[in-house]
């Protein structure tokens, strides 16, 4: 009997106001699986992101955590939700609160009592590769690549089941993407976490994920395992973005430019 | 696939962390306080009159030549003497010592812009936050609340209300503090909103923190920068709309040192007696002239990211 | 065959205080040329760029040596005289090419201006707007049309139209594509490409993505922490180069399916 996936878009219409981003979208994200969500800008993927953490109702279908829609979950259910699921954003001047020191935010999703706090906090940056004396410092003194760890750790803190990561590298300079990928797939394996990955970034897709669907203008153009959907799109769309990724030493992307796009 | 480090990278020890100095907006407040004074020399100049404004102020009793007339005293044997060595900015019609009622004067200034921004930022950052932040209907009727008494011209409301109440100075704070408290709560409201979708703000949800707590340690400490330099700015601006109450008589009633009423009586004698109204009026403009240009100091030191990119 | 260079660096150094932000000791960029300068945050990559178009005079920057751009010294030169280089000797396409342009004037109108700054106006702009539209492969239309009312891409191909229409013989991009979607990225890489196959257009490409920059550029040089650490034509900077920080960035490219060849040897699948 299977279980139900941790987090399922069944049917999903999202949208901001008047204006629908996202149509019928269906997605599951089952027990240590790792599913991209890729697109482009305004595909909408971010959007989705949104509504898999429960940060905005759809308004049409529904978002279920373990086969319950997030509506109809208890006060218990709720609370078992939230620490299930959690967001890693693309590192920005907002990710952490500037005014909040780096021990503090990750402490914030902790559920030990005061006085082990500063132990667990200490554990989990050590987790995520930082010296714990960085607990005293505020964002603004330290590097990207740190940040996106201190943002790692602040999810790990609620013990999730699953990770919600928004473009959690694009942001970063191409080392430091190397190394927070490196972490990304040694916590996968230490603690058969689940993983959303929203991007646009194919390689990094091609690397992290197991399953890949394909957003375009607001609606599902491609699904599969990932390596399929990388190396043989079915959906033109799909291979026009493969198609536009640099290679290393390769010639020039031959994207014909279209008049006008 | 995998991305194959090469032994430089997979040996690299993890990044140090860049020295202050390095990241912009960083350092102590000390530090930021220090670059500034160098850059901004109005700014800080503005600050430094200040506090000696607000020192003069306090020690009033202490400094002032003739502390009796800051209060009560008359002395009609040496009316209207021009300003010379025993009294630096002369005396006014009751013979009372120009700058001891200056002093005195900032005093009743000073307690009034105090009272009247405590009171506007206690009860419109609360209304605002609270609309930022929660939104929907709650936001609307805040927002409409605060709409009604924007709708009326500040000084025109302060004065409706200061002729109804009997004039005094307690009548001046609420009257303007009447007046004044919409704008922040409009200003809390929009930072508190646009502070409402940022990540961290998201993350905290995605924990589970109550929305009390969200608003306590996260929205209310980002949405005060704004509050504090409006706040700075203001200051000038009520001491102005205090004044000009006083001066229409609706506000400070004599014998109290007021500005604006000190303006008002010397005001038929100008051209010949000008420094009974001259002095108290270059006290005003110097005032709220350095309280402005304290806020737009202020604005640099305390969010250097706002600071039109030095950063 | 080396024809002169158009840009020309010597002995660079731009310091912050006491702190060397950007050291270039020799950069040449030649007609039909694509130089890209490639390095991380903090590398120094933007100010070169600055310096080149004369953009740090007048900032608390020091500025020493030499740069030399279409016969004009750049290092210590008045506004007056960079504004004139700026547009004529070589034009700036930066990141954000929204952000760069005025919101309420029609995109007609902005070339126009940037036209008549450099003394070609009327019948002449307009002719030299159309060729260069024509160049980038933009609709003729989108003269009449408000920056917002394009795409990112869109707007970023009409940037390079605008210095194309001023006729710089060499176009100065930072980051050009790294604001856009993957595919209008393409697009736009290959509009640079052409007009340099076609007009002999030189390109100076400030970029963090080592993979763009090795399907369009001639020469590379690498960049970290202020210093110039690699330079050589772009088969020696990907395939032989023995600097480690170019090899450490050059492994850490997230690249398609390329170490799945290694895994699926491993595993035997």
């Amino acid at each position: 009997m299977p279980e139900a996936p941790i987090i399922e878009l069944s049917g999903a219409d999202l949208a901001y106001g008047r204006r629908t981003v996202v149509h019928g979208l269906d997605l599951a994200v089952a027990e240590g699986a790792s599913v991209a969500l890729i697109g482009e800008s305004g595909s909408g993927k971010s959007t989705a992101a949104r509504a898999a953490l429960g940060l905005l109702r759809p308004v049409g279908g529904e978002v279920r955590y373990r086969g319950t829609a997030l509506d109809r979950l208890d006060a218990a259910g709720r609370r078992a939700y939230r620490a299930a699921v959690q967001p890693v954003f693309q590192d920005g001047p907002e990710t952490l609160d500037p005014r909040q020191r780096v021990g503090s935010a990750v402490a914030e999703g902790l559920g030990v009592p005061r006085a082990q706090r500063a132990r667990a906090v200490a554990g989990l940056l050590a987790d995520v590769g930082l010296d714990p004396a960085l607990a005293d410092r505020r964002p603004h003194e330290l590097s990207g690549g740190q940040r996106q760890r201190v943002g790692i750790a602040r999810a790990l803190a609620a013990e999730p089941r699953l990770l919600v990561l928004d473009e959690p590298t694009s942001a970063l300079d191409v080392t430091v993407q190397a190394r927070i990928l490196d972490l990304l797939e040694r916590l996968r394996a230490e603690r058969g976490l689940a993983m959303l990955l929203i991007t646009h970034n194919l390689a990094v897709v091609d690397r992290l994920c197991d399953d890949a669907v394909v957003l375009e203008a607001g609606r599902v153009v491609e699904r599969g395992p990932a390596r399929r959907v990388l190396d043989a799109p079915a959906h033109p769309y799909t291979a026009r973005l493969r198609a536009a990724v640099p290679e290393l030493g390769g010639a020039l992307p031959g994207t014909a430019p279209a008049r006008g796009a | 696939m995998s991305i194959h480090p090469s032994p430089v990278t997979s040996a690299a020890p993890a990044p140090p962390v860049p020295p202050a100095s390095r990241v912009p907006g960083a350092g102590s407040l000390a530090t930021r306080l220090g670059r500034l004074v160098g850059r901004d020399r109005l700014a800080a100049a503005s600050a430094v009159a200040l506090l000696v404004i607000v020192v003069l102020a306090v020690l009033a009793p202490w400094v002032a030549p003739f502390p009796g007339d800051g209060t009560t005293a008359t002395h009609p044997a040496d009316r209207l003497l021009a300003p010379g060595a025993e009294h630096w900015f002369g005396t006014d019609q009751v013979g009372r010592d120009v700058l001891s009622r200056v002093l005195y004067g900032a005093r009743t200034s000073l307690g009034i812009a105090v009272a009247v921004l405590a009171i506007s930022a206690l009860v419109g950052v609360t209304l605002g936050v609270v609309a930022g932040f929660a939104g929907g209907w709650l936001r609307d009727v805040i927002m409409r609340v605060t709409d009604v008494f924007l709708a009326f011209p500040a000084l025109l409301l302060s004065l409706a209300l200061a002729a109804i109440l009997r004039p005094s100075v307690e009548t001046t704070i609420i009257a303007i503090a009447a007046t004044w408290w919409p704008w922040y709560a409009r200003l809390s409201a929009s930072v508190a909103q646009s502070v409402r979708t940022r990540p961290y703000v998201d993350a905290a949800r995605c924990l589970g923190v109550h929305p009390v707590k969200i608003v306590l340690r996260h929205v209310l400490p980002n949405s005060l920068t704004p509050v504090l330099v409006q706040l700075s700015l203001d200051a000038g601006g009520v001491i102005l709309t205090a004044a000009s109450l006083s001066y229409l008589g609706l506000g400070a009633t004599e014998p109290t040192s007021e500005w604006g009423l000190m303006v008002q009586s010397g005001q038929s004698l100008f051209t010949t007696h000008w420094w009974v109204s001259a002095f108290p009026g270059l006290a005003i403009l110097v005032t709220a002239f350095c309280f402005n240009m304290l806020g737009e100091g202020l604005r640099d030191l305390l969010d250097p990211r706002a600071a039109g990119g030095r950063s | 065959m080396t024809a002169a260079p158009l840009v020309s660096v010597r002995d660079l150094e731009v310091r912050y205080g006491d702190r060397v932000v950007s050291a270039v000791p020799s950069l040449d960029v030649r007609p039909g040329q694509c130089v890209a300068v490639v390095g991380e945050s903090g590398s120094g990559k933007s100010t070169l760029l600055l310096a080149v178009l004369g953009l740090l005079n007048g900032t608390p920057a020091r500025v020493s040596g030499s740069v030399v751009v279409g016969g004009t010294e750049m290092v210590g030169v008045s506004e007056r005289a960079a504004g004139g280089v700026r547009g004529s000797a070589v034009s700036l396409v930066l990141q954000s090419p929204q952000g760069s342009l005025n919101p309420t004037m029609r995109l007609g109108r902005l070339a126009r201006h940037a036209l008549r700054r450099h003394g070609v106006r009327g019948a002449e702009a307009r002719r030299r707007v159309a060729a260069a539209l024509e160049a980038v492969r933009l609709p003729a239309d989108v003269v009449d049309r408000y920056p917002h009312e394009v795409s990112g891409g869109q707007a970023q191909r009409f940037a390079i139209a605008t210095a194309v229409a001023l006729g710089a013989p060499v176009i100065a991009a930072d980051e050009p594509t790294s604001a856009l979607d993957v595919t209008v990225q393409a697009e736009v890489m290959a509009v640079l490409d052409r007009l340099r196959r076609e007009q002999g257009t030189a390109v100076l490409l400030v970029s963090h993505d080592l993979a763009l920059v090795s399907t369009v550029a001639d020469h590379v040089v690498v960049m970290q922490d202020g210093a110039v650490v690699d330079a050589g034509d772009v088969d020696h900077v990907l395939h032989r180069s023995t600097v480690p920080y170019t090899r450490a960035l050059l492994a850490a490219v997230p690249r398609l399916g390329h170490g799945r060849a290694a895994e699926e040897e491993v595993t035997g699948a």
